[in-house]
């Protein structure tokens, strides 16, 4: 899959890697077992310091997204990313809160945050779709 | 020096000298002497006048160098030590010349880059490929075994036919093929010419690895032509250099054979210089083709003009020097020619070049 980074943005890179990964495996760009690049080589091709790309590697191993083996080593976990538990939602109601908040304060309804999030869901189908 | 070698002496210059007038043509569009610029600024008459100006002022810096080379011929000195060090000496006042004039057009880019500004309202990003190394990009490294076979019957043929090679041996020729040097055969300086060859092969495979190795450089522009070009590019470049180590290998290996079995002298004479021209012209074809990073190469455009790579000028120091402590890089895209050159803030690159010229000056040292 292709990863694109902007420099220029608010979000740090490591940030950035991460959450394209995730995207990436959403949209079965990535597979269960397949491989990611080295630490080194990811580094070496973006132009970043190794620890950038480790922090990042590091986070999507804590989260379950991949696994870093000492030989074979980092793939996307095989068994596929663990399900939504009672963690993770309640950190999800969390990362909602102040956005839903913020939405109501800007005069949004019920509605139209439900249909935003209904389409961003779709794009990620959608984009399935084409690829295959 | 008779009129042939001088013949070809200048037919390797000319290509050399093509090569170097129009490398403002080969770099990639996203590059205009050593400063990135938005792929369609490329294409504006301001920087088309720039490559112009520039490819005119090397091709007359070129007349001169050859009409001098001819004129001191003719003129002054047709004698092989007067004619090699013009020649050597003609080189690189070349390219130091070049370079000073690469610098002044250099200046004059970012200048203009700062003046107006071209990035603006587009977003600056670097995309990469998390499968490119895992694609083919060189032919094997397993392939350099043939040649290295061939350089270890080299020597072995020179120590069972050691007896065979006179007492004294050739250490220098002149350009008419007289032996100007001689001296009393060891292993030693009998092995010089097997060891130069290995050495040659394993620099070339190094070539390979670094090949393989080099940066992803994909254009955010339009990453997946980009990535195709990038493709081609390294493979069509790995191929020549295969093909090249196995014309050098055997070149070795017959002049070798010449110790002790007579070759046709003209033979001798000829073929290595026949050799370099051939590697030097196709280097030139190669070019023309496919462009540095394969730029050259034309795919239907489909742009998205929003996007444009990382402005990473601040890591070029005179747009030609890559340093940049962040990035563990060893290798990547040269920007103003064609090929690799090495991150200058790594010391692992710097050591590798350097023991690159040890081993390349310590072999006839060592054996002679």
């Amino acid at each position: 899959m292709y990863i694109h980074l902007d420099f220029e943005s608010e979000t740090p890179i490591y940030t950035q890697l991460v959450e394209q990964i995730i995207a990436g495996i959403a949209k079965k760009e990535l597979l269960p077992g397949e491989r990611l690049p080295s630490v080194r080589s990811l580094a070496a091709d973006i132009g970043i310091n190794l620890h950038t790309v480790n922090k990042a590697y590091q986070e999507l191993r804590q989260r379950g997204f991949i696994l870093i083996h000492r030989q074979r080593g980092v793939v996307i976990n095989p068994d596929g990313t663990p399900s939504a538990d009672e963690h993770y939602l309640q950190q999800l109601r969390e990362t909602l809160h102040p956005l839903i908040a913020e939405s109501i304060c800007r005069g949004m309804s019920k509605v139209d945050f439900s249909k935003i999030c209904e389409e961003i869901f779709h794009q990620y189908f959608e984009q399935e779709g084409e690829e295959e | 020096m008779t009129h042939i070698m001088m013949t070809f002496l200048i037919l390797i210059l000319i290509p050399f000298f093509i090569f170097m007038i129009f490398i403002p043509y080969w770099t990639r569009k996203t590059e205009s002497f050593g400063v990135s610029i938005p792929k369609e600024i490329y294409y504006t008459p301001k920087l088309k006048m720039m490559r112009n100006k520039y490819a005119k002022m090397m091709t007359f810096v070129s007349i001169v160098a050859l009409l001098l080379l001819l004129f001191i011929y003719f003129f002054i000195s047709k004698d092989e030590w007067v004619i090699s060090i013009t020649y050597s000496v003609i080189i690189v006042s070349y390219l130091l010349i070049s370079f000073v004039i690469y610098l002044a057009f250099h200046r004059q880019m970012k200048q203009q880059k700062a003046e107006e500004n071209w990035t603006r309202r587009k977003s600056q990003q670097i995309v990469i490929h998390t499968e490119f190394h895992k694609q083919k990009l060189t032919v094997s490294h397993w392939l350099y075994i043939l040649p290295i076979i061939i350089s270890f019957l080299t020597v072995l043929f020179t120590l069972l036919f050691y007896d065979r090679i006179p007492e004294q041996i050739p250490m220098h020729y002149n350009f008419s093929g007289e032996v100007t040097k001689l001296a009393t055969k060891s292993y030693g300086n009998v092995l010089l010419l097997p060891f130069t060859q290995l050495f040659l092969i394993v620099m070339m495979l190094l070539i390979n690895f670094v090949i393989a190795k080099s940066k992803q450089q994909v254009s955010a522009e339009n990453p997946e032509k980009s990535m195709k070009r990038n493709v081609i590019f390294r493979r069509r470049w790995s191929i020549f250099t295969y093909i090249t180590t196995i014309m050098l290998t055997l070149m070795f290996a017959l002049l070798q054979t010449n110790m002790f079995f007579e070759i046709h002298q003209t033979v001798m004479m000829v073929l290595p210089l026949l050799i370099t021209l051939i590697v030097i012209i196709g280097a030139v074809i190669l070019s023309i083709t496919t462009g540095q990073g394969g730029s050259r190469i034309t795919f239907q455009t489909e742009k998205d003009d929003k996007v444009i790579d990382r402005d990473d000028d601040q890591y070029w120091k005179l747009g030609q020097f890559y340093f940049n402590k962040e990035d563990p890089t060893l290798f990547l895209e040269k920007r103003f020619g064609i090929g690799w050159t090495i991150n200058w803030a790594r010391p692992t690159a710097w050591l590798l070049l350097l023991m690159i010229i040890l081993l390349a000056a310590g072999i006839p040292l060592l054996l002679s």
